[in-house]
């Protein structure tokens, strides 16, 4: 059976797109919209914007990111997401494990396509 | 607007339905997804105008209820209650009694059966099974030695 571009994408995004969160608030703390709106650009890394808010939650529980509520100037308050200590940890080891996986992904497509 | 103010019917639908569609996830991650995007559409809300055409837009960029249950983690089932292996245990005391009274082996020669029988059918807790099979085997083993003894001795 032929898999879709989506279903691929469902399998590729799995144990990834957390670590793209995490990166995302490498530069700072962002609110949810906000890093929907970075993460959400291209619709590559996540299918709706709305399967972020899980991931958030996950993220959470496992010490990687920290919430603060802090005043918006519309709305109530924004819940902003700081990326840890051990997230940061959690980060670096993936972006080291990554790099050498993804190249040698892209040395196997090249080669047998 | 807070997220306890009511939302446009559209929007409270959407979040009805989320609810419903993020039971069997794990209780917090269901309760701090919910929170978190009435928190968002709140803010969207107040930003674009407190309308339907802009719940209809929060919709379409959250995306279908069904997606987002489906990237909830399922709530921890609770481990099955671990069950004694009763047949196995008895089979056990039957076996050590045997072997207390080995001078008639008739219940150990019935123990050393059923554990074989029992092992074969690969059921019940086979570290009992063994443990019968070997308290048995010496109980008939000891029987048999006590015959030959005796029938040495009559010789």
């Amino acid at each position: 059976m032929t898999p879709t571009a989506e279903s691929v994408l469902t399998q590729l995004r799995k144990g990834t797109v957390d670590y793209c969160v995490l990166a995302c608030l490498r530069s700072g703390p962002a609110y949810g919209l906000e890093i929907a709106e970075r993460l959400g650009e291209g619709k590559v890394l996540f299918a709706s914007g709305g399967t972020l808010y899980p991931l958030l939650s996950r993220l959470r529980q496992q010490g990687w990111v920290t919430t603060t509520l802090e005043p918006s100037p519309v709305g109530p308050p924004r819940r902003y997401y700081h990326l840890t200590d051990e997230g940061k940890a959690a980060l670096q080891v993936f972006t080291r494990t990554w790099h050498p996986f993804a190249a040698d992904v892209t040395t196997m497509i090249k080669e047998n396509s | 607007m807070t997220t306890t103010e009511p939302m446009p019917a559209l929007l409270e639908a959407y979040f009805a339905d989320l609810d419903r569609a993020l039971i069997g996830t794990d209780p917090r991650e269901h309760a701090e997804t919910v929170q978190a995007m009435r928190e968002d559409a709140a803010e969207m809300l107040n930003r674009d105008g407190a309308s339907e055409q802009t719940a209809g837009r929060i919709i379409a960029e959250f995306g279908p209820v069904e997606r987002i249950a489906a990237a909830a983690t399922p709530a921890a089932t609770p481990a099955p209650a671990a069950t004694r292996p009763w047949a196995d245990i008895w089979l056990l005391v039957g076996s050590i009694l045997g072997l207390a009274y080995f001078i008639i082996p008739v219940l150990s020669i019935a123990m050393l059966i059923w554990a074989i029988v029992r092992m074969r059918r690969h059921v019940g807790s086979l570290p009992l099974q063994k443990a019968a099979l070997w308290v048995s085997g010496a109980s008939v083993g000891l029987a048999a030695l006590l015959y030959l003894v005796r029938s040495a001795a009559n010789f």
